[in-house]
């Protein structure tokens, strides 16, 4: 039956035979005119300078002293210190620990104040916003990224879904998002302006809202928007919003990846804070997904 | 080994500074991915134009990306990921023509060398009758060299759906250099 055993080293042997890189030089040349012009994907970096919680403070400033007096050394060059009255190692392992243990992966910034990267497990995490504590609960699959993203499923493709925890919520959208323009005047202070300046954003289309929501027993308002397939820019250079504390319009910002992408906002008004969560799925995507994103939204619960 | 290491480090460093937005890093290290890019991206498309289409819009989402790449150290697997969703969107492209392409076949007289080039048509022939996702699977493993459970772990896959799919695609292969030429009724069993 088996008549050709050696179908493996056949296959191999052909497919080697078979790889030819002509065309290289063309390839990379064009790869390269397109990148020149092309930006990149990414979320907000979070700002070092941003005010932390009194106890986040007095808890550093004792995990440090702790440090210095135990090792001797300086710990903290990147990722080192603490939130929440955490030990310092001198070999942090990012991802180590996929729970948001505050012990278990030290770091020194407010972004300690969200779980550490990696994979979460299934469950309740903690996280501090803009001085505001809450927790969320998450299903298997999701991954904690360093600027304060979860991602789930390949990011950019229709099973992916992406959330970003903003550590100082956007005061401003673009008014011409691929021009970089912010939007003028402001849109004002209040979540239902917010809102409403996202669900006229340029170059999207709006899928639903501006909605008043109540996310943890606390007011807010929910919008959401699909980039068109149109847009004058890469998508990757269209920007949506920012906030000033991080670094102002080209400081801090919101892009994302693939036309067709569909971005949920909440503003959340906590006591006075204002607080924004933007959540991501991509073309193609299946209602599970969103389905899953608005999951994790309804588990938030504030201390 | 210290060269070695030196070597990872430089491009480890490439990765990194790429990662953050520095073009010439970046153009560097498309540089020294491209050969392979193009070779991988031939190799499943049995194209050569949608092969460099493929493999420049995988350089091209690799920078866009790149921000999001969590673990530097996985770039090469990562990369291929993008390389296997490119070319498979390529091949979406090429559906609406593939029909009026069909190689011409006809078999060899007689002699061992006349039989390999007949058994290599014959490949060709199975192979192309393969989806983007089963040709990938074999490409990755015969070609790379990369084991099942890493490729699953490439691809974002269960290693059992690797494992089928790679199942599948020998015998299609087998089933092609075998005198009928029948392919296994069976597509794939899901993990």
């Amino acid at each position: 039956m088996n008549a050709r055993p050696d179908l493996e080293r056949e296959v191999t042997d052909w497919l080697n035979d078979e790889a030819v890189t002509a065309g290289s030089d063309r390839v990379l040349a064009a790869a390269l005119v397109r990148v020149s012009g092309v930006g990149q994907e990414r979320t907000p970096r979070l700002p070092r300078s941003i005010e932390m919680p009194t106890y986040a403070k007095l808890a550093l400033g004792v995990a440090a002293v702790v440090v210095v007096a135990v090792v001797g050394i300086n710990l903290l060059p990147g990722r080192g210190g603490g939130i929440g009255g955490s030990t310092p190692t001198p070999s942090p392992s990012p991802g180590a620990s996929p729970s948001p243990s505050p012990g278990a992966s030290p770091s020194p910034s407010p972004a300690a104040a969200f779980p550490p990267p990696g994979p979460l497990t299934p469950g309740r995490h903690e996280a501090v916003l803009d001085g505001v504590p809450l927790s969320f609960q998450v299903r298997p699959g999701w991954v904690a990224d360093e600027y304060n993203d979860i991602n789930r499923g390949e990011y950019g493709q229709s099973d992916g879904a992406s959330f970003v925890f903003w550590d100082s919520a956007p005061d401003n959208v673009y008014g011409d998002p691929c021009a970089h323009a912010p939007l003028s005047p402001p849109p004002g202070d209040s979540s239902e302006a917010l809102a409403a300046a996202v669900s006229r954003l340029p170059g999207t289309d709006l899928v639903d809202g501006p909605t008043a929501v109540t996310i943890g027993g606390h007011p807010g308002q929910s919008v959401a928007i699909r980039v068109a397939d149109d847009i004058d820019c890469d998508v990757g250079d269209f920007w949506r919003w920012y906030d000033d504390a991080t670094g102002g319009p080209t400081g801090g910002w919101r892009n994302g990846a693939g036309l067709g992408a569909t971005i949920r906002v909440w503003i959340i008004d906590v006591d006075g804070k204002r607080l924004w969560i933007d959540g991501e799925t991509f073309a193609g995507a299946d209602s599970a997904v969103g389905e899953e994103m608005q999951e994790l939204i309804d588990s938030i619960q504030f201390e | 080994v210290a060269g070695a290491s030196t070597a990872v480090e430089m491009r480890v460093d490439l990765v990194e500074r790429a990662r953050h937005g520095d073009r010439e890093a970046f153009g560097q290290l498309a540089g020294a991915e491209v050969d392979r890019l193009v070779a991988i991206a031939r190799l499943i498309l049995r194209d050569p134009d949608l092969a460099e289409d493929a493999a420049q819009e995988a350089l091209v989402r690799c920078w866009r990306q790149l921000p999001r790449l969590r673990d530097v150290e996985r770039f090469d697997g990562w990369l291929y990921r993008i390389l296997v969703h490119a070319a498979a969107d390529e091949s979406k492209r090429r559906r609406r023509f593939e029909a009026t392409v069909q190689i011409a076949y006809a078999p060899p007289e007689t002699g061992d060398d006349v039989e390999a080039i007949a058994d290599r048509q014959l490949l060709e022939q199975g192979f192309r009758r393969l989806s983007v996702d089963h040709r990938a699977v074999v490409v990755l493993h015969h070609y790379l060299g990369l084991p099942l459970t890493e490729i699953a772990a490439t691809l974002g896959i269960p290693t059992g759906t690797a494992k089928s799919r790679y199942h599948y695609a020998m015998s299609a292969l087998r089933a092609a250099l075998d005198a009928e030429g029948r392919m296994p009724v069976r597509e794939e069993v899901p993990a």
